[in-house]
């Protein structure tokens, strides 16, 4: 299954992004489609939060090193299931 | 003024040869594994010119205490102090790393040896500093100082300060870093080495290569005379942007410039050249240089960058890159930024590339670090 | 060097940091992530000091420390030599204890010197003595000056009851003041600061109190007492030994004596020697 079709994988996505960021939001707050980083996005994530759920995400086996496909990958939750599981 | 002097860096130890290699541009750059993070990569690294293949991983403590000592020694022998001077001296210490080399090293051979993780910590900051004390029969005052990668730049501010304040006669500062695994897959881990070549100000900048360094300066009083390196005043602040980076536009960087200018009472006019940071990264390359111009406009001094000679030796840089930029001076040449081929358009700033004739004037060095650290310190150099 | 205002924080070490991050809200409404133990203590401890104030934004910020950050500079060895991984970025930036004066200085925008600062079994002494030297050209008029230290983690050699972040808000200027860092002195020696005792009464006896840093052995205690001749003010025995413990005594001085004086001896376990004289004015 595509990785943003499985709700499980996205909760589990959105408590790692949480705890890897030290946010102060639930993960049912998160949107699935929303943007995470930049100003004005829903979370307002920066390039050293990109690092920092580069290195908790290494759980599931992927690697992310190049910092330009590491915004890409993480543009949204959906974007970023469908890169831990493309199908 | 700087009575005394020694270095350890990747250049080497004496200090004709390290000037020498810095005339020749001829450093000599390890590359080391990242195994321990399950990393088939490698990455470059300036370590000590005393290193052989096996010291990383052995004695770490009694190598970390030798080149201190060594060190130390070679700079209150140059400076040939009575013993009386001795015992009263102050010592201002700075390093980003302090002991972890130290206990890093015990906390992977107890979890090796218990396949438990053991809880290992810092036998005290200040405790280097006394250590020294101890082994020199000093009984001055010790100061320590980690402000990252302006540490000891702020201990030789610290030290200055004191001596022109006339509360203490003279002192010993030290900048002191070693390889440390927190340290290199910590700045792995923020991406910022250098995966091809080491260029600052170069627009095919690729990061930072660290390095390790010892410094240690004995200052006193000027003499009022008309020779020597007199470090005539300097500044620290903070830039409250970000605890990674500074802001792009320099703002905090060209004011701790003019403070310092202030505090040594030298118009931006008089400035000779410029020892930039110049870490390598492109935030360091835009904050410095967008903060030159602020202070200086059309009329930038001529500036260099040392790191590509000895790689960034962080907590140790602000010792460690005073000894060699004014030792150079003093033999009279301005080192040049290796690794410096085309400039940033963005940026259009172009440091000095060749050993440039000089060996006298009044010239400002600047050091940044994390937690927004600033400090730029001004040194006159009398030939 | 004048105090407007004094803080104490204290804690179990078993502190959870998601508490701090709790008490640190009744103090200000910045919100903060990305921090440690070790700046939520410094961050708790400089918020209940300034309570709201607005500071000079040219204010410094002195932070004194004995071990500086330990949770996670552990937690980085842990992921580095057990996990075999690379680091988290932030507990690697973070291990670098300036961290947390920078995270004071950004949160209550004073954009002065920002300084760790360390120094043997005397670390706040050391912070005292470099911030009066930038004091007394009028190089900084306003600071910050903290002694914050996190308890060893369990399971390591020395257990301390308590962890602890303790401040001190000064100015050059004396108005409303609630005391004076009068003095601060080095010594090599016992010798060198006995002999200082006799040249000229620090205090007069009878008019002031005297005060013994924890490494200071109890019968030297008592040979200070008669030496000077000024009574007792013990604060040891409040919590048994901790690294900011210095500074715990300096505040509670400050925040609990009547008008008066106070001499305070430390040593290191080199034997150096440092002295501060400090006044508690009436309110």
């Amino acid at each position: 299954m595509k990785g943003s079709l499985d709700n499980n994988l996205k909760m589990d996505l959105k408590r790692l992004i949480i705890d890897a960021c030290d946010l102060d939001v639930e993960a049912s707050d998160i949107d699935d489609d929303g943007l995470l980083f930049g100003r004005g996005s829903q979370l307002g994530l920066d390039s050293i939060d990109a690092l920092q759920i580069s290195i908790a995400v290494q759980k599931y086996g992927v690697k992310i090193t190049d910092s330009k496909q590491m915004r890409r990958v993480m543009a949204s939750i959906n974007t970023f299931a469908d890169f831990i599981r493309p199908e | 003024m700087i009575k005394g002097r020694a270095i350890a860096c990747a250049l080497g130890e004496d200090l004709d040869a390290v000037v020498r290699g810095a005339r020749e541009m001829r450093p000599g750059i390890a590359r080391l594994p990242l195994t321990l993070a399950g990393m088939d990569e490698v990455r470059p690294y300036y370590l000590l010119s005393r290193r052989g293949p096996e010291s990383l991983s052995a004695a770490p403590e009694t190598f970390f205490y030798e080149v201190l000592f060594d060190t130390v020694e070679r700079a209150l022998a140059d400076a040939s102090l009575r013993t009386a001077d001795l015992r009263d001296l102050a010592i201002f210490f700075g390093s980003t790393a302090i002991d972890i080399p130290v206990y890093e090293h015990a906390y992977g051979q107890t979890l090796r040896e218990t396949s438990r993780p053991a809880s290992m910590v810092s036998s005290g900051y200040g405790r280097i500093a006394d250590e020294v004390a101890g082994r020199f029969g000093i009984r001055g005052p010790t100061y320590t100082f980690t402000t990252a990668c302006t540490s000891s730049a702020n201990a030789l501010l610290y030290a200055a300060a004191m001596i022109a304040a006339g509360r203490i006669p003279r002192a010993l500062v030290i900048g002191y870093d070693l390889f440390s695994h927190l340290g290199f897959y910590g700045f792995e881990s923020l991406r910022l080495i250098a995966t091809d070549g080491y260029r600052p100000f170069d627009r095919r900048r690729s990061g930072i290569i660290m390095g390790e360094g010892c410094g240690a300066v004995v200052l006193e009083a000027d003499d009022g005379g008309d020779a020597g390196a007199v470090l005539c005043g300097g500044a620290n602040r903070v830039d409250a942007y970000n605890v990674t980076t500074h802001a792009l536009e320099g703002g905090a960087i060209a004011q701790v410039m003019w403070d310092a200018l202030e505090d040594a009472d030298v118009e931006a006019g008089a400035v000779t050249a410029i020892k930039a940071h110049g870490t390598g990264s492109e935030n360091n390359d835009r904050m410095e240089g967008n903060g030159m111009v602020r202070v200086f406009g059309d009329a930038l001094p001529p500036f260099t960058v040392l790191k590509p000679l000895i790689g960034h030796t962080v907590g140790a840089s602000g010792v460690v890159e005073l000894i060699l930029f004014t030792a150079c001076l003093q033999r009279g040449f301005c080192p040049p930024t290796l690794g410096f081929e085309e400039a940033d358009e963005a940026l259009s700033l172009r440091p000095v590339t060749e050993p440039k004739p000089l060996s006298r004037g009044v010239f400002l060095l600047n050091f940044f670090g994390f937690g927004g650290n600033c400090t730029a310190l001004v040194v006159a150099v009398r030939g | 060097m004048f105090i407007h205002a004094v803080s104490q924080f204290v804690a179990l070490p078993a502190a959870n940091p998601r508490t701090l991050k709790e008490v640190l809200k009744g103090y200000t409404d910045t919100p903060f992530r990305r921090v440690n133990k070790f700046i939520l203590l410094a961050l708790v401890g400089a918020h209940r000091c300034v309570r709201g104030r607005t500071l000079n934004g040219n204010a410094s910020v002195y932070l004194t420390t004995e071990n500086g950050n330990l949770g996670d500079t552990n937690n980085v060895l842990d992921q580095l030599y057990r996990q075999h991984s690379l680091p988290m970025p932030f507990s690697f930036i973070n291990t670098m204890s300036n961290t947390a004066p920078f995270y004071v200085a950004q949160s209550l925008n004073v954009l002065g010197r920002n300084l760790s600062i360390s120094g043997l079994g005397l670390s706040f002494e050391r912070g005292l003595e470099l911030a009066r030297l930038d004091f007394d050209p009028g190089s900084v008029e306003e600071a910050l000056i903290g002694a914050v230290d996190e308890a060893p983690p369990e399971g390591g050699a020395v257990h301390l009851a308590v962890e602890g972040s303790f401040w001190i808000h000064v100015k050059k200027a004396r108005d409303g003041a609630l005391g004076e860092v009068a003095e601060v002195r080095s010594f090599p020696d016992r010798e060198a600061l006995a002999a200082w005792c006799e040249e000229e009464p620090v205090l007069p006896p009878g008019r002031g109190l005297l005060a013994c840093g924890a490494a200071v052995p109890h019968e030297e205690r008592t040979d200070w007492q008669r030496r000077t001749g000024l009574a007792v003010f013990d604060y040891g025995a409040d919590y048994g030994p901790f690294d900011t413990m210095t500074a715990y005594g300096i505040t509670k001085f400050l925040e609990t004596s009547p008008s008066t004086s106070l001499l305070h001896i430390n040593r290191n376990g080199q034997g150096r020697y440092v002295a501060l004289i400090l006044h508690r004015y009436g309110s």
